[in-house]
């Protein structure tokens, strides 16, 4: 497996003594090459497993391994590529700087680096603003960026965090054919989303977070076989979990 | 070290971009321009008041950028999350204190040269306006020996800066920590002197102000403007031991910026 979560925990203190669980006893493998789909509610607990996978945060309990790695340790990240939910970098650098950083700092030769900015500038419909700083780019320019910044070493793993948050239509179908591609060229994709259309045409297999705890985890043609579409299905196990776990009575949909 | 200078050169590039250090350095220039008017205004001592002042410019203009560019660059990659481009990859937390120091010292070295360039310039001017007043013995290697310890003062202060900046959420916070430790720093000196020739002070006080001038830096001892000014001769041995002071009590900062910073999620 090339991701191995197993009864990762993460606790947020809420006051003085009292603990809430943003993350609780998750257990979850994802295979080289897949497409993994992570869903879920706002607050769900998705992005705090990001961030565990990427360091960030430490968790109270449990582990969390890259190929093998123990994620503590830098050398992990070296085949990962990251996007963050809404992607920030120094405004006075040029988008080719950053990602010329982005391939130094993964050990890539300096004219490999610059063939492959120039092949994702174009790809990403940047390539005009290569030299330009990034403090004059829109938001969907900043999250492109962002994601060839993520793409620049052709990671093994690529993480992205609510990829499509922020890009008008035609930046979302630019990020779902390179999530394609990716699969297609065998690299694991790990992604959050809210955009359940988007789970269902890209993800081999999805996992529905709520509350931190894992409510379901499988392939996405069983799920909308069985339940009538992702949506329906997703509501559904959410609204139930929340009745019988938390006495809660959700009115969604 | 590969990565640590990666950092570096972004955040130097970020740092030097920015329009904020154009405006101190232009703002030291005018100062220069000043020492010229400054200095006509006195009748004596008139290299003493030139070079102090001089040298007393790069101080300021080198605390502006730590307080208004340094603590911004380095608390905005927690404010703003631009700190995950950079642990997102390859680089362990240390390398990444390291870094990020190393691009600050390289931002205020550059700009401590050309103050320093200006200042030389002005202090220059006034000597070969009033050649009477030039001490006999004045030498432009102290004054640069000078301008080395007002960087090395202004490389503590960075890293006390970078120590607040890991610890605390508000950059404000640590820009007040930081504009503290500073004005301790610069009268540590006294303290100790007040506590060695005076009985009258508690014992339990006394531990307390012991204390204190142990922990924060000593910067007076960096200060060398007299030295250059009046064209003393410079005690070799305790200049070497004040920068083996200053390098040792950086060197000792970032170990715990380092022990802090590992410990800090990045939440």
């Amino acid at each position: 497996m090339i991701i191995q979560i197993d009864n990762l925990t993460k606790w947020y203190r809420k006051g003085r003594t009292s603990k809430v669980p943003a993350v609780d006893n998750l257990t979850l493998a994802i295979a080289k090459g897949e497409v993994f789909g992570f869903l879920g509610p706002n607050g769900a607990g998705k992005s705090t497993v990001i961030k565990i996978l990427l360091n960030f945060i430490r968790p109270s309990a449990g582990t969390a391994m890259i190929k093998g790695i123990p994620v503590q340790d830098p050398l992990a990240r070296g085949s990962i590529g990251y996007l963050p939910e809404n992607p920030y970098f120094y405004d006075h650098l040029t988008a080719e700087e950053i990602l010329m950083f982005g391939g130094r700092t993964a050990r890539m030769d300096r004219n490999l680096i610059g063939e492959r900015i120039d092949q994702l500038l174009a790809r990403l419909k940047l390539a005009h603003v290569k030299r330009q700083r990034i403090r004059t780019y829109s938001k969907g320019m900043v999250q492109r960026i962002g994601l060839a910044l993520a793409l620049i070493h052709d990671p093994e793993v690529c993480i992205l965090d609510e990829p499509m948050s922020g890009l008008d239509p035609l930046g979302r179908r630019l990020v779902a054919d390179l999530i394609l591609d990716m699969r297609r060229n065998g690299r694991t994709v790990f992604f959050s989303s809210h955009i359940l259309s988007d789970i269902e045409k890209l993800c081999d297999r999805v996992g529905i977070l709520n509350r931190g705890r894992l409510l379901y985890c499988g392939n996405t043609d069983t799920l909308q076989a069985g339940a009538g579409g992702l949506e329906k299905m997703f509501i559904q196990l959410v609204e139930q979990d929340e009745r019988e776990n938390h006495g809660a009575d959700l009115a969604i949909g | 070290m590969g990565q640590i200078w990666l950092l570096a050169k972004i955040t130097f590039k970020e740092g030097v971009r920015n329009r904020i250090i154009i405006g101190i350095l232009f703002f030291a220039f005018l100062l220069s321009l000043l020492n010229l008017i400054f200095a006509q205004m006195f009748t004596y001592d008139l290299s003493k008041v030139s070079v102090d002042l001089g040298l007393s410019m790069v101080s300021i203009a080198g605390l502006a950028i730590i307080f208004f560019m340094g603590i911004n660059l380095l608390s905005r990659d927690f404010e703003k999350r631009t700190i995950y481009m950079v642990i997102s990859r390859p680089i362990a937390r240390w390398q990444y204190v390291l870094g990020k120091y190393l691009g600050l010292i390289l931002m205020i070295g550059v700009s401590v040269a050309i103050i320093g360039g200006f200042a030389a310039g002005s202090v220059k001017v006034i000597m070969h306006l009033a050649p009477a007043y030039v001490p006999p013995d004045y030498s432009w290697g102290i004054f640069g020996i000078s301008l080395l310890f007002s960087f090395l003062s202004l490389l503590t202060v960075t890293a006390l800066a970078q120590f607040f900046t890991s610890m605390m959420t508000s950059s404000y916070i640590a820009l007040l920590l930081t504009a503290c430790a500073y004005f301790i720093g610069q009268n540590v000196e006294i303290v100790r002197k007040m506590l060695s020739g005076s009985e009258d002070f508690s014992t339990f006080f006394r531990i307390f102000l012991e204390a204190v001038t142990w922990i924060f830096p000593n910067l007076s001892a960096f200060d060398l403007k007299t030295i250059a000014g009046y064209g003393l001769p410079l005690d070799t041995v305790s200049t070497i031991w004040s920068a083996l002071y200053g390098i040792g009590y950086i060197g000792l900062i970032l170990i715990l910026t380092v022990f802090v910073f590992q410990r800090r999620e990045v939440g």
